[in-house]
């Protein structure tokens, strides 16, 4: 019975403690004076990546919460679940940079950025194309310059250029992104796209960005060229038996003939502009291979 | 108040297909003319303890009719039902963490919290001095007891709104009860019977029917009644013969009658 | 009510108040004072969030261990989250269909509240053997209720075009959201308020119905109605907080059965106390998950309430098992 009465004293005397601590973080309230340094939160990974390839790393001042390539220094302000409005502001943005999918901005964030003059950039990512427009306005919100800009608009450009006789060497080509189970990557995403820009012929031809195969869908398919796109793998020859996995064993013929591509780029899965060195590695692995021996004709066997 | 059943019928679903027959065209009525206490016996399956929830309302009959003073009982609502009748379950059973004290109390929902009530029942049951315990630190013998005198309190006319002809339903009362304890609650269902309630016990001793009961309504194996009437009509060895298939004898014993199992020694 | 219960009310009530004004100077890495009137716009909208929700969340696990005569029930286990997040994820679908636009920040509110009544309706009737509710039972069906609405939200989520990514992270994971208009807080605020009123107010009548069916009806008690009215209430309260934070668990297994040690086992205080506890535990864990800066950012406060309110789970299933052998039903 005891306890109860002396507890809500402890408890005031405990809250009056914690109201005189830790005062020093209070600043008063700084009106967004418009400054000529451009500070950016950059809610996207992909985004803080084509950033950084612009040479606009030190406008980041905040960044999404899984974007394990800006500097962990940087302090995280939310992920798709939501934004830590909080750190946004502490973080004292000038800019917003949100990659535009589906959803709409969040009513708080519009009002936030209203009140604090804000500019809130959306920046589609969702094809090469998209890629490739985004580089202007993010290169205008982070002050790069003009110069700097084309270069980095050069290097994607050029990084797609189409290959002649890719065909012939890579024949029909098979993006994975995992093996176990065979994820393929299909018509809508980025690795399918690159395939076919450089000039080769990515299969399926139809199916979603993701599609979830078994060995036997592999088997049947029966590609030309595997390509497995393996974040962080080691690219040496033998770590490519250890990458193929399940796949090893049946015999594909991909396999048994070499036309195996690992790539092992960690930022190969980002739509920013660093797909560009994926598109070249790429095209070095794909224009290395033999050209594809071609079944001998009725005739000729005939003979 | 009168509690009349009338060609009851009642069934079980049997699978893989079917029905079992529990209650066969029973009809009797209780309180009618005077209260008193009215044991139930019969063979097991036969139908007691589906006889007394019928009574009280908790289910309801195939055919026929559960009426309380002409009232279809289903008609009144468990409220109303409660302030005239009462009823104690086979196995005491409380889900949550209550003291004695609490249980009993339970006893008062339909009828107005009275902690007199409440006191009474527990002394009479002699379970005061277990108050304050958890119900389920009880003995079993100890919580039927309880149970009991929840049912008491409820019962208890100490402010509740007067109602005329109360009942009160036992289902095996005495299960658990040493023969001391089992003294005390006869006594108390006695006490009851001769204020006014009309008590009806199912029992599965035959002696206790035959010293309690001022009336006795045998069910048979088939659900019927086989027999209704005072104990000395209704026990004699002839008729449960019949309903039970085996032989009795009545005794007289120092304490009243006395009905066992003749049974010689080479059987 | 005794005078220990309302002694133990009161103490419960500041610690809430307590826990919340914590609430309103917890930040990143420290204690700060809100240096304006933005920021303590923030935290008061999470904090009036938590606050609604863990009351919410605690007089549910209340009524379900009353209706269900079950003090493992809760609407975690039970598949009720499960449930509401099903609805949530079907009505964004729907929506997606109709539109064409994933517009999953304000799902109509009775989406959540139907799918946890479904999940509930599921529970009781396949809980139920020979008309009565075995506890064991209950739980199984409970847990297996929840992994098929689970597997079955996730079905839906991969129909939608960015598989479901935006509703799962908004909608699926355990944490107090930023972005519910304030409107929205305050409504189900209300909401909470008059349910834990409600089932304050028939507190006796769960009391009664802890007999047993049968002696229940017999002492007076309508048992269909006051099921009824507590398998609305507990689905109303747990869908809601669907709404505002997403699924958090073990709050309505946890609150109830710490209150009631103190308190004791009478419905109407332990409803008002757990109410209050609850909303001191969720307030608590959600400056806990907010002190505690991860690279990643946060984490979600569900987790938190998972790690902590698992093992006291276990705990309490061990000590309950041994108590259920003995002398019942």
């Amino acid at each position: 019975m005891h306890r109860h009465r002396w507890m809500p004293v402890a408890l005031t005397l405990a809250l009056a403690a914690m109201c005189g601590c830790d005062q020093s973080n209070a600043t008063p309230p700084a009106a967004q004076t418009p400054t000529t340094a451009p500070r950016l939160a950059v809610l996207s990974p992909a985004l803080a990546q084509t950033l950084r390839d612009l040479g606009a790393e030190g406008t980041i001042v905040a960044r999404h919460g899984w974007d394990s390539f800006t500097s962990p220094g940087i302090p995280p302000v939310g992920n798709e679940g939501g934004i830590d409005y909080e750190a946004l502001l502490k973080s004292k943005p000038t800019h917003i940079i949100l990659q535009s999918g589906a959803k709409e901005n969040p009513a708080r964030l519009e009002a936030l950025a209203a009140q604090n003059h804000w500019h809130i950039l959306r920046v589609p990512a969702l094809t090469l194309d998209d890629i490739s427009a985004g580089i202007a306005p993010l290169a205008q919100a982070a002050g790069v310059t003009d110069q700097a800009r084309e270069a980095a608009a050069g290097v994607f450009r050029d990084a797609f250029e189409l290959v002649g006789g890719l065909k012939a060497r890579a024949g029909r080509v098979l993006v994975l992104a995992g093996v176990d189970p065979p994820t393929v990557m299909g018509p809508g995403s980025f690795h399918y796209e690159m395939v076919e820009r450089l000039g080769a012929d990515a299969v399926p031809n139809d199916g979603a960005a993701f599609i979830q195969w078994s060995v036997e869908d592999v088997i049947r398919c029966d590609p030309d060229t595997l390509v497995l796109m393996l974040p962080g793998a080691d690219g040496t020859v033998q770590a490519v038996a250890a990458a193929l996995g399940p796949l090893a064993r049946p015999g594909l013929r991909c396999v048994t003939s070499g036309r195996v591509v690992v790539i092992s780029d960690p930022k190969c899965h980002l739509p920013a502009t660093s797909l560009a060195r994926v598109a070249e590695r790429l095209r070095e692995s794909l224009a290395a291979f033999e050209p594809i021996p071609t079944a001998p004709t009725l005739d000729e066997a005939a003979r | 108040m009168t509690l009349r059943l009338d060609q009851v019928c009642f069934t079980y679903p049997a699978p893989p297909r079917g029905v079992r027959r529990v209650l066969d065209r029973v009809s009797l009525e209780v309180g009618a003319d005077s209260s008193g206490i009215t044991a139930v016996v019969g063979p097991n399956g036969a139908g007691k303890s589906t006889l007394l929830r019928l009574m009280l309302g908790l289910i309801r009959p195939a055919s026929g009719s559960v009426r309380w003073d002409d009232t279809d009982c289903h008609r009144l609502s468990p409220l109303r039902r409660a302030q005239r009748g009462a009823y104690i379950a086979q196995q005491p059973y409380i889900s949550a963490g209550f003291s004695v004290r609490e249980v009993v109390a339970l006893g008062r929902f339909a009828v107005g919290h009275n902690d007199d009530a409440a006191f009474r029942a527990m002394d009479r049951l002699d379970v005061l001095d277990r108050r304050d315990d958890p119900f389920w630190t009880l003995s079993a013998g100890q919580q039927q007891r309880v149970s009991i005198a929840r049912a008491i309190a409820q019962l208890d006319p100490l402010g509740r709104p007067a109602t005329d002809g109360r009942v009160l339903l036992a289902d095996e009362p005495f299960s658990a009860l040493d023969p001391s304890h089992a003294a005390t609650v006869g006594r108390v269902f006695r006490e009851s019977a001769r204020s006014g309630i009309s008590v009806v016990v199912v029992l599965h001793d035959l002696t206790a029917a035959a010293r309690l009961a001022d009336r006795v309504v045998m069910l048979d194996a088939a659900g019927t009644v086989a027999a209704d009437g005072p104990p000395s009509e209704v026990l004699s060895p002839d008729r449960l013969r019949r309903v039970f298939g085996v032989d009795f004898e009545s005794l007289t014993g120092a304490g009243g009658p006395v009905v066992v199992r003749a049974e010689s020694a080479q059987t | 009510m005794s005078a220990k219960a309302a002694r133990v009310l009161m103490a419960l009530g500041f610690v809430a108040f307590a826990a919340l004004a914590l609430r309103l100077i917890v930040t990143s890495g420290g204690l700060e004072w809100p240096p304006d009137w933005t920021i303590f716009d923030l935290r008061a909208h999470r904090a009036v969030s938590a606050a609604a929700v863990g009351a919410a969340l605690a007089v549910s696990g209340v009524l379900l261990q009353a209706m269900l005569r079950n003090p493992l029930a809760s609407e975690y286990i039970l598949g009720l989250s499960a449930g509401a997040g099903l609805g949530v994820v079907v009505a964004t679908f729907v929506a997606y269909r109709v539109s064409g636009a994933i517009v999953s920040d304000n799902p109509p509110v009775y989406a959540p509240v139907l799918g946890a009544a479904g999940a509930l309706a599921l529970v009781y009737i396949l809980g139920r053997r020979a008309g009565l509710i075995d506890p064991t039972t209950l739980i199984l069906v409970g847990v297996v209720v929840g992994i098929v609405c689970s597997a079955l939200t996730t079905l839906v989520q991969h129909l939608l075009p960015d598989q479901g990514l935006a509703v799962y992270t908004r909608w699926l994971m355990g944490s107090i959201s930023s972005d519910t208009p304030w409107s929205r807080v305050w409504s189900i605020a209300a909401v909470t308020l008059a349910g834990m009123l409600t089932a304050a107010w028939i507190g006796p009548s769960f009391d009664a119905a802890s007999l047993g069916d049968d002696e229940a009806t017999s002492v007076g008690l309508n048992l269909g109605r006051l099921r009824f009215i507590a398998f609305v209430l507990a689905s109303v309260l747990t869908g809601s907080t669907i709404l505002l934070a997403g699924p958090i668990g073990f709050l309505g297994l946890v609150c109830p059965h710490l209150v009631r040690r103190l308190i004791g086992a009478r419905h109407r205080p332990l409803a008002v106390g757990s109410a209050l506890c609850g909303a001191a535990v969720l307030l608590l864990a959600d400056s806990g998950v907010t002190l505690l800066t991860l690279p990643t950012g946060h984490m979600p406060v569900g987790v938190l309430t998972a790690l902590i309110g698992g093992p006291v789970f276990v705990v309490l299933l061990l000590r309950h098992t041994g108590l259920i052998e003995g002398g019942r039903r």
